[in-house]
């Protein structure tokens, strides 16, 4: 019976024995789980990169850039029959007739605000190093590009939602600034920053520089009306003049030299995004991919989609014959196509006549239903130029300015006009006009000068260039009537806040009219 | 008063073998002044001999002593009954004492008035022995001899008879002036007696008190079951099977009682003898081309040998599942394989071979009728000048055979089975094929005079996988996989140029023959199983029992694709995949059995159990390849091997639970289980690491009432209630954690050079918990007419809550969603289940039994925080962003959510609904859940032929046909793809938009005649070294009744978004094949 007795006991004991055998802590395996990583200023480096990382959703063609294009008379991507329509996203961005549910409005939504957020880790965790110069330099940049994502956040949605760079219980909800409050605290922290950031002398147009700051804020004034109602003209013009007159940059004789593939730095950038080809950056525009025919492929440019073209009201707007804007042919021996405009016959790299998929002859041409278009309808654009031997055809291979000296000379020439100084912007425009005639092509200096005017050049200057929308609403045109898009209404000038946005952040308050 | 032992049946179905067990058996017994029962006890214990005596023919507490030496039993049991009016009869192992004639204790005849005599017969004619016969009323009593017979003294005031044996239907019968009874008992049908698997032990099934359903060879679907699930579809009501796809060894969604949830994780947990395995997928991804997807994901007990299944528990509701806490809220299969048993040795052979077939083509453009057709404008589409079927170039018959062989036996102390199996199930789509070699082996062993008891058992498996490419929705991309582009390719195309090589006309308009052939994507599994336990009964009823598993499987996927295919981005491609998973198991646990009084009886069970899971995964993709005869996967060293893609990945788990378990049972009519589980999960946040699930069930046995009885057509009726909290664990790893890393958005690039960026990865969740679903079932088991009609009708209703969800994150935070238990979210799914059998016929020459299913199922959403959550990734062109499923609020999870179509205006282009702005209404527009399913099986015997004959149907259910959404239009017959017939005729204007609408939603109703099978038992009794032989044909899925256009109305390929699961969509899913078998069962 003791035999029997030490048993039970036994079992007893091996029954819960096992009884804090495990705390049942989580053991990962495959990631970093932070503290000592991120904690580290040996990684110093690795903590600014991400929000420069993030400036690469912006010139992704379907996140921001089709929002501030595809909205205006610049782009318009058809529905060719089984082509394209992916759930009306396309004809609701055309026509305005989206709503908050819009799936490119959520992730252009996230994308911006995951670039504030990587702005602020990198603000929060560099700040709890020993601080020196370097440190210093990293946290005025991370605080202009978490300016700059506020910016664009601001101009697309008019309300943002903010956090201290310390809030890091990601539980609470952020404050949301209202329009104006946004502009003037994006001015503030600009303004705070400029003096301590680095110079394009010394760091290149990759980072962020005192230059890229003046450039901003230029901006930011430009539109200042548009934000508050309240027009800030002399102080846009101040810092074109700090940007024009520092001698660092100039005007390219050469217009298309900013938009070949190996282009990196170049005298007319001041903020750019450096893309390349050869390795994977997590994103790549593919800027000739998505508009080029199925038929026009070239090297190892194999997948083309037939997506994006410019409206007819866009391309009546052209001086095609003098405008080296308009076409350029250097890279037709390498693709069989030019860059600039593509209309009428298309012709493969050896010269042949392409043809669409159901044999008929490939040609462009301007009309276009937006609900059902031929394969061959709309006019194609090509701004950056393809590297036919890339291996990555969905990267892209040029480096992509995002604010460039030609912008800054017509932002000068914008705020002179609107405030009365219509000779000083006259000038400014000609010289812009000046530098883009080329052998043979003579584009005429205009004599007088109009906001229409200004608004032409902007479109023949920087058409493509993710700045459509918010020059349109600026001018007052972006509700107005143009091909496949009737007149719209005026609470179309800014997005909805997205569904997703809303359902979580009780003190965002959608805008009227959605 | 009666001691009557269950062995004692079992045994004696034995009796062939043995017969001369009792002289081999020689015992030694040195006894002093003991009890003659302890005597016996002695007997049983050194030897296999079981002894049956009635109480009022012996006093078994009559001392007596008793020395013998290696003295054969006969010898013992006289010397011990030389004075007492008591004989013995031996047949086998059985001893059975008997009261000695008037005669023998006499010597001479004398007839007593009241003395009658009888035979008893089972239905077939056969005597009965050991059969109880008592006089009701009294204490007298006897048992039948070996040859079904007994005689009885009827004392004074005995009137009725009554015979009982295990296995058959009680009798009763006057006395009267009668002397001679030949009584001919009839075989219980309902088998009351029946032993159910339940959590951590077994169960009869009279005692149960909450919803399940056991499946036994019997009722399984067999006939190319590769897998122990298909052998479940259709068979169990509430339990909604769909087989994903026709590919051999493809993955089946399995939803118990409704999907209780709004991600994956929705499968229910099954236990392999005991052993819980991890429902994580352990099929390597394929090939990373574009175009080749990852394939479907296979199912986790293909690894089984449907043949080794014993038998099949579904656990459906929470007083069932509770046992297993936070892994039940999605109901448990316990599956059981076979053992051996005591007493028969036996061999067995099972074999067969089959063919199948695409059940029926789609109904494409011929090569003339494409030639033929002229756009508006009269032109001609391309024509190559060749005809080809490309359906008939990828579908094929596929040849599948299979063998398993089997022994299996045992003493009263160790028993063992083991088997093998080969299963080789070629595909219809040419090249798929699925290879499975199997082996089992059980043992258990009895030791310390029977209180130790040890099981072991290993399973094994090897499996090859050969596959095409065929993709799951997305991932194929507008190019096409290879169903895609056999469905889409111009007829005219030719497959070969003139010189030999394939004709590719295009990137996008690739060759199905050369993706074919050109593709090698081989995948080995292997798998091993093992589990050893221990049972020890310390004292009477109280048993301790230590179990340990172990469960691993190693996968490969290999994957050429060949430099000819001119839609690759660079030369020839190879892909090495590897997959690695262990599960760690150890268990404690005890029992108690004990009876307070006569009408009080209990049993406890407390236990302790910590499994452990690790998986780890790598993924190698080189291109660049220009070798020709080598496998390139066989020397990467060929391709372009610095610039490999490689990744890998890993991540383990651990679960430590506490559970309890009392059955209660008053009179053995009022029956109360309680279970509780403390279950503990490393995944869980750190605020939640342990949760609680309780459950409470009653059920009253209404038919053992007083009053109930007398009735004779109500032969069972059973009421049963339960409640209970479950909880579902299938959650992601690692989302209660901050995660920081790098990702390629995130690294910088300067001067030339990318350099990493540390970025936040993961906004952590510290509270994250379990989801937690109550359910509460009410149910009722009855059996009329003795049982010939009987079922079981269960309504349950079940709430999830604590809902666990990836919402937005409240930007800008570290990421851009949030993994949350919604607090308010509910996802309800009430049901009805009824089952119905009835033996129509049953006598000696034919026997039919007919059997029905039902269930209805009633899924809705509430409080859901967000206005929709999308998911059903729409695929093809002119698809991108279209999700076409919804989860919202007041509608059921699988929603289908569109514009409605009204057909098309004069010019030939779609018309939808509009609202007053006239904009297209988006609106609910179907659901890919049943409003119920149902299934009809027939079993006929007749002599020696049996037919039998399985139906299953859905209805009221949806699927979207993506396939027709890309392919079957207008516009792309114009751009020269091949189309349905359909089209030909249709209205629509080629330039007309494929916008998703409810015109690409289906009515997916259906009704299918799964099985049919004839078989023929021969007679077998002359020959002496065979025990029974079968031979038989089945047909599998011969018809499908249903409106839906595409292959199969059975069908979901996986379309998530944000892991939000989708449902009923169909796109160029693997075709179910039409099967034919022929198969032979022996055994020896």
């Amino acid at each position: 019976m003791i035999h029997n007795k030490l048993i039970i006991y036994l079992s007893v004991l091996g029954l819960f024995s096992a009884f804090g055998c495990t705390d049942l802590e989580e053991n990962v395996l495959d990631e970093q789980l932070g503290g000592d990583l991120i904690n580290n200023p040996a990684n110093i480096e690795s903590l600014i990169n991400p929000p420069y990382g993030s400036l690469r959703r912006t010139i992704e063609w379907y996140d921001y850039w089709a929002l501030q294009e595809v909205s205006t008379d610049e782009v318009i991507v058809p529905t060719r029959g089984t082509d394209w329509y992916d759930n009306g996203a396309w004809m609701e961005l055309h026509r305005h007739t989206w709503t908050s549910d819009h799936v490119r409005m959520k992730n252009v939504w996230d994308a911006l605000n995951q670039g504030v957020s990587r702005a602020n880790t990198a603000i929060y965790y560099i700040g709890q190093f020993a601080q020196n110069a370097t440190s210093e330099q990293y946290i005025n940049e991370a605080r202009f590009l978490r300016a700059y994502f506020m910016y664009l956040i601001n101009d697309l949605f008019g309300q943002v939602p903010f956090r201290e760079a310390d809030d890091l219980d990601f539980s609470t909800t952020p404050m949301v600034m209202d329009r104006r409050t946004a502009a003037d605290f994006i001015i503030e922290e600009i303004t705070a920053v400029m003096p301590k950031l680095k110079t394009k002398a010394e760091v290149g147009s990759e980072r962020v520089t005192v230059e890229a700051a003046h450039a901003l804020l230029a901006k930011i004034y430009l539109n200042y009306e548009v934000y508050t109602g309240e027009a800030k003209w002399a102080d846009a013009i101040a810092h074109c003049n700090d940007l024009i007159n520092a001698g660092v940059f100039t005007v390219a004789d050469d217009y298309w030299t900013m938009f070949q593939k190996d282009v990196a730095e170049h005298s007319e950038f001041i903020f750019r995004v450096p893309m390349d080809d050869t390795v994977d950056m997590g994103s790549g525009s593919v800027w000739v991919n998505f508009t080029l025919h199925y038929a026009q492929v070239f090297g190892n440019i194999t997948s083309t989609w037939n997506g994006p073209s410019t409206t007819k009201t866009f391309f009546e707007t052209w001086d095609m014959v003098n405008d080296v804007r308009f076409y350029d042919g250097r890279i037709k021996n390498q693709t069989g196509f030019n860059q600039g405009f593509l209309h009428g016959q298309q012709y493969g790299l050896d010269g042949t006549a392409l043809k669409q998929r159901n044999g008929q002859p490939l040609i462009f041409v301007p009309e276009i239903n937006l609900s059902s278009a031929p394969e061959n309808a709309g006019i194609r654009v090509v701004k950056f130029a393809p590297n036919p031997a890339t291996e990555r055809q969905f990267s892209s291979p040029n480096d992509v300015p995002i604010m460039r000296i030609s912008d800054i000379y017509l932002i000068r020439a914008e705020a002179k006009l609107r405030n009365n100084d219509a000779s000083g912007a006259l000038a400014d425009i000609n010289f812009i006009r000046s530098k883009r005639s080329a052998a043979g092509k003579t584009l005429p200096a205009l004599t007088s000068v109009t906001l229409d005017d200004i608004l032409k050049e902007r479109g023949y200057e920087l058409y493509w260039e993710g700045l459509r929308r918010q020059d349109l609403i600026r001018f007052g045109k972006f509700t107005e009537a143009y091909q496949e898009k009737p007149v719209t209404d005026a609470s179309k000038q800014l997005f909805p806040l997205p569904t997703s946005a809303t359902d979580v952040n009780e003190n965002l308050k959608q805008n009227p009219g959605y | 008063m009666m001691r009557l032992s269950l062995f004692f049946f079992l045994a004696g179905t034995f009796t062939v073998l043995g017969e001369s067990y009792s002289q081999g058996t020689r015992l030694s017994l040195n006894l002093d002044k003991v009890t003659i029962k302890q005597v016996f006890n002695e007997i049983e214990r050194n030897s296999e001999f079981i002894i049956v005596y009635s109480d009022d023919i012996l006093d078994v507490s009559e001392e007596v002593s008793m020395q013998v030496k290696d003295s054969p039993v006969e010898r013992i049991l006289d010397q011990l009954f030389a004075s007492s009016p008591v004989g013995y009869q031996i047949k086998d192992r059985q001893i059975v004492i008997t009261r000695k004639t008037q005669n023998e204790i006499l010597g001479i005849i004398q007839q007593p008035v009241n003395q009658i005599s009888g035979k008893v017969f089972d239905e077939k004619g056969d005597p009965l022995p050991g059969v109880s016969v008592a006089v009701k009323g009294t204490t007298t009593g006897t048992i039948t001899d070996f040859n079904g017979s007994f005689k009885l003294v009827i004392p004074e005031g005995g009137e009725v008879l009554q015979f009982s044996f295990v296995g058959f239907r009680p009798q009763e019968i006057n006395v009267g002036s009668q002397k001679v009874f030949n009584v001919k008992l009839a075989e219980d049908i309902m088998e009351l007696e029946e032993i159910v698997a339940v959590g951590y032990g077994i169960q009869r099934k009279s005692d149960l008190t909450g919803a399940t359903s056991r499946l036994t060879e019997e009722n399984m679907n067999k006939a190319i079951a590769t897998s122990p699930i298909e052998m479940m579809q259709g068979r169990v009501s509430g339990v909604n099977i769909i087989q994903n796809n026709g590919e051999p060894g493809s993955g089946m969604s399995v939803r118990i009682r409704g999907s209780n949830s709004i991600r994956s994780g929705q499968e229910p947990l099954y236990v392999i003898d005991g052993i819980p395995l991890d429902n994580a997928d352990v099929t390597p991804t394929g090939g990373s081309a574009a175009g080749y997807g990852s394939g479907a994901e296979k199912n986790p007990i293909s690894f089984l040998n449907a043949e080794d299944i014993e038998s099949i528990d579904i656990l459906k509701d929470a007083s069932s599942t509770a046992i297993y806490g936070a892994r039940g809220a999605n109901g448990v299969v316990i599956i059981t394989t076979k053992k051996g048993k005591q007493g028969r040795s036996s061999i067995s052979y099972d074999g067969y071979t089959g063919v199948s077939q695409i059940r029926e083509k789609l109904d494409l453009l011929s090569a003339e009728e494409f030639r033929s057709y002229a756009k508006a404008d009269g032109s001609k589409l391309l024509d190559l000048g060749a005809s080809v079927d490309w359906q008939d170039e990828i579908y094929s018959t596929g040849i599948t055979q299979s063998h398993n062989l089997s022994f299996s036996g045992g003493t009263e102390n160790f028993t063992y089975h083991a088997s093998v199996g080969y299963l080789d199930q070629e595909g219809i789509v040419k090249s798929t094929e699925q290879e499975k070699l199997n082996g089992k082996i059980n043992v258990t062993q009895k030791a310390f005079d029977g209180r130790l008891n040890l099981t072991g058992s290993l399973i094994a498996s090897h499996i090859i996988d050969n596959r095409a490419p065929i993709t799951e929705a997305s991932g194929s991309g507008y190019e096409g996989d290879l169903i895609l582009t056999a469905l889409k390719t111009n007829p005219t195309y030719p497959i070969f140029n003139e010189d030999g090589s394939y004709y590719q006309h295009a990137k996008d308009q690739r060759n199905a023959v050369a993706m074919l052939n050109l593709v090698d994507d081989e995948a080995l599994t292997d798998r091993i199983l093992a589990n050893i336990s221990a049972e020890y009964e310390i004292i009477k009823n109280l048993k301790y029992k230590l179990n340990v598993g172990f469960d691993r499987t190693v996968a490969e996927r290999r994957v050429n694709q060949d430099k000819q295919l001119t839609y690759l981005a660079n030369k020839g491609e190879a892909d090495i995949n590897t997959v690695n998973a262990n599960n760690r198991l150890i268990e404690n646990y005890m029992t108690y059995l004990t009876k307070i009084g006569a009408d009080h009886s209990f049993n406890f069970l407390a236990g302790h159990a910590y499994q452990f899971f690790k998986v780890s995964g790598t993924e190698t993709n080189v291109n660049g390849f220009e070798v020709d005869d080598i496998k390139y996967t066989d020397n990467l060293q060929y391709g372009n091997f610095s610039t490999a893609d490689v990744s890998s990945f890993a991540y383990e788990r651990e679960l430590q639970s506490f559970f309890g378990r009392v059955n209660y049972g008053y009179k053995d009519k009022y029956l109360f289980t309680f279970t509780g589980r403390f279950d503990g999960s490393s995944k869980f946040g750190e605020n939640k690491k342990y949760g609680f699930f309780p459950s409470a069930a009653f059920a009253w046995r209404i038919s053992d009432e007083e009053f109930m009885k007398g009735d004779g057509k109500l032969s069972n009726l059973k009421f049963r209630l339960g409640w209970g909290l479950t909880g579902n664990q299938e959650i992601p790893d690692k989302i209660s954690l901050l995660a920081v890393g790098t990702t390629p958005s995130a690294n910088g690039y300067f001067d030339g050079n990318l350099t990493p960026g540390i970025t936040f990865l993961r906004t952590p969740n510290p509270d994250i918990q379990w989801e937690t679903t109550v359910q509460t079932n009410i149910g009722i088991d009855f059996g009329f007419f003795d049982n010939r009609l009987y079922g079981t009708l269960d309504v349950f209703n079940k709430k999830t809550k604590d809902v666990l969800l990836e919402v937005p994150a409240k930007a800008p935070s570290a990421t851009q969603t949030q993994w949350q238990n919604v607090p308010d979210l509910e996802i309800k799914n009430n049901g009805v289940e009824l089952g119905m059998s009835g033996m129509l016929i049953n006598n000696k020459t034919a026997s039919w039994e007919l059997g029905f299913n039902i269930s209805y199922i009633k899924n809705e959403v509430q409080n859901l925080p967000v206005k929709l959550i999308e998911t059903g990734n729409a695929s093809g062109q002119g698809l991108s962003d279209t999700r076409v499923q919804v989860i919202t609020n007041g509608e059921p999870v699988g929603t289908f959510y569109g514009m409605v179509w009204e057909g098309f205006d004069d010019d030939g282009m779609s018309v939808y609904k509009m609202d007053e702005n006239d904009v297209a209404v988006k609106e609910p527009i179907g659901s890919a859940l049943p409003d119920y399913t149902y299934s009809i099986n027939s079993k006929f015997r007749y002599k020696r032929f049996d037919v039998s004959m399985f139906w299953y149907g859905s209805q009221g259910n949806e699927v979207y046909n993506n396939t027709a959404n890309t392919l079957f239009l207008k516009g792309p017959l114009d751009k020269g793809n091949n189309v349905i017939k359909e089209v030909l005729h249709s209205d629509e204007n080629p330039e007309n938009s494929n916008a998703f609408s409810s015109r690409f939603i289906e009515d997916a109703s259906f009704l299918r005649l799964s099985n049919v099978t004839l078989g023929y038992s021969f007679n077998v009794e002359s020959i002496k070294w065979l025990e029974s032989a079968r031979i038989y044909v089945t047909g599998n899925n011969l018809l499908l009744f249903t409106d839906y256009s595409g292959y199969d109305p059975e069908v979901n390929v996986a379309a998530d978004q944000n892991g939000v699961p989708s449902m009923g969509i169909d796109y160029t899913a693997y075709p179910k094949p039409r099967t034919f078998t022929f198969g032979v069962n022996l055994q020896f």
